[in-house]
């Protein structure tokens, strides 16, 4: 299969491409690194990242900005920075993808733990993370041709400990690889509409 | 108990000022009527509105625009609809509420049944209405002095079959006099960080 990995060079993504690298040809996009670069917040960025890629079988995004801060001094702005960017971002991927996408093709998005566990400072995460799933299950009914479209919800991973461990004490950090794997069951399985939650007890 | 409840005069949100009525003095907020009018879209507006009011005990919101239209044809914008009026409209009134919220008071947001059940056509209202849950199910941990913000996910309204019957096809539709109950509860309740179900 051949596959794009967009957000390609984060804790996630890295382990996404040495995991589907296994069996699958991976395209590599990032911000500013990989083979080719996008801003999804842009779907003309978008538009013209698939244009060059050409037809795929599966496309994978671990990427998004989310902004962090109390609820009692959250702006609308400060809310905005998640939804165009880790919410509208990931959703034009999906929406340009529909095209680009061999028949039975798949589109995997990434959400977080804190859709179901809200954590302090979080509210801005929670919403958006919980608005990507909603996109994924709405979107999942009305794919045409036995397209696929999933997320996955990881928590906390283990690489990120340095940045993020301090937000999430108590939740038990996983390996970026097996993280990765949620992803895997995602472009090479044929589920549609579901949410992998890699690292909860499921 | 002093409530006011925004989309008072549309369907669901007349039916939860009526329930709330028999109990509460209810100042009824709506985009044209009402007592009171706003756009929740616009922050400033919102702010505005609770500086006229002053200190309430609970706060409703039954109002939000999104956007009804099939996945193939969906564009950014059209995410934006609901991503500005109904998730950002109804966050602009649970951020402005915060200040003018007796201890204990309550935020009622909602969402909708598609959030769990998903209808063609509705993928850019599943979006915004899931972010409505997550926002409350964030909210709920850091809200200050008591305050408790809940959500409602109604099913289709009886009142409200012959506009969107056809998206709802199968759905069991509800009296909105049903729907505002899950309201009350909310209001006259204990809990947060919830959603009831209204279906």
């Amino acid at each position: 299969m051949k596959v794009i990995v967009i957000g390609a060079t984060g804790a996630v993504g890295k382990a996404v491409v040495a995991e589907l690298a296994q069996r699958h040809e991976v395209v590599t996009v990032g911000a500013r690194g990989g083979q080719h670069q996008v801003d999804f917040a842009d779907i003309e960025s978008v538009r013209s990242l698939l244009a060059k890629v050409g037809k795929v079988d599966a496309v994978v995004v671990a990427a998004g900005s989310l902004h962090f801060a109390p609820l009692a001094s959250f702006t609308p702005e400060q809310f905005y920075v998640g939804l165009n960017s880790k919410l509208m971002g990931q959703v034009n991927v999906a929406l340009v993808a529909q095209e680009y996408l061999n028949d039975g093709g798949s589109i995997t998005l990434t959400s977080g733990i804190v859709a179901e566990q809200p954590i302090r400072n979080g509210a801005s995460a929670s919403m958006v993370n919980s608005a990507v799933e909603g996109f994924v299950r709405g979107a999942a009914i009305e794919l045409p041709r036995g397209l696929r479209i999933n997320v996955v919800s990881p928590t906390v991973l283990q690489e990120s400990m340095d940045s993020y461990g301090p937000f999430f004490i108590g939740f038990e950090p996983i390996a970026a690889s097996r993280a990765a794997l949620s992803y895997a069951r995602s472009v090479d399985g044929a589920q549609t509409g579901q949410i992998y939650r890699a690292g909860e007890h499921a | 108990m002093k409530v006011m409840v925004i989309g008072a005069t549309g369907t669901i949100g007349s039916a939860v000022a009526r329930e709330l009525a028999q109990r509460h003095e209810v100042i009824t907020v709506g985009s044209r009527s009402g007592q009171h009018q706003v756009n929740i879209e616009d922050f400033a507006q919102v702010k505005r509105l609770f500086a006229q009011s002053g200190n309430l005990d609970a706060v409703v919101v039954a109002a939000g625009a999104l956007h009804v239209g099939p996945l193939s044809q969906l564009t950014p914008e059209h995410f934006h609809v609901g991503l500005k009026g109904k998730l950002m409209g109804q966050v602009n009134v649970a951020m402005a509420a915060q200040q003018y919220l007796n201890d204990g008071g309550s935020i009622t947001l909602t969402s909708g049944i598609d959030t769990d059940h998903p209808i063609r056509g509705a993928v850019a209202a599943s979006t915004a209405n899931a972010g409505v849950q997550g926002f409350v199910r964030a909210a709920a941990i850091e809200l200050p002095r008591g305050l408790r913000i809940n959500a409602v996910s109604p099913t289709v309204m009886q009142e409200s079959l012959h506009l969107f019957g056809d998206l709802f096809t199968g759905f069991e539709p509800i009296a909105a006099s049903r729907a505002a109950l899950a309201y009350a509860r909310c209001v006259d309740g204990a809990q947060t960080g919830q959603v009831y179900k209204a279906w």
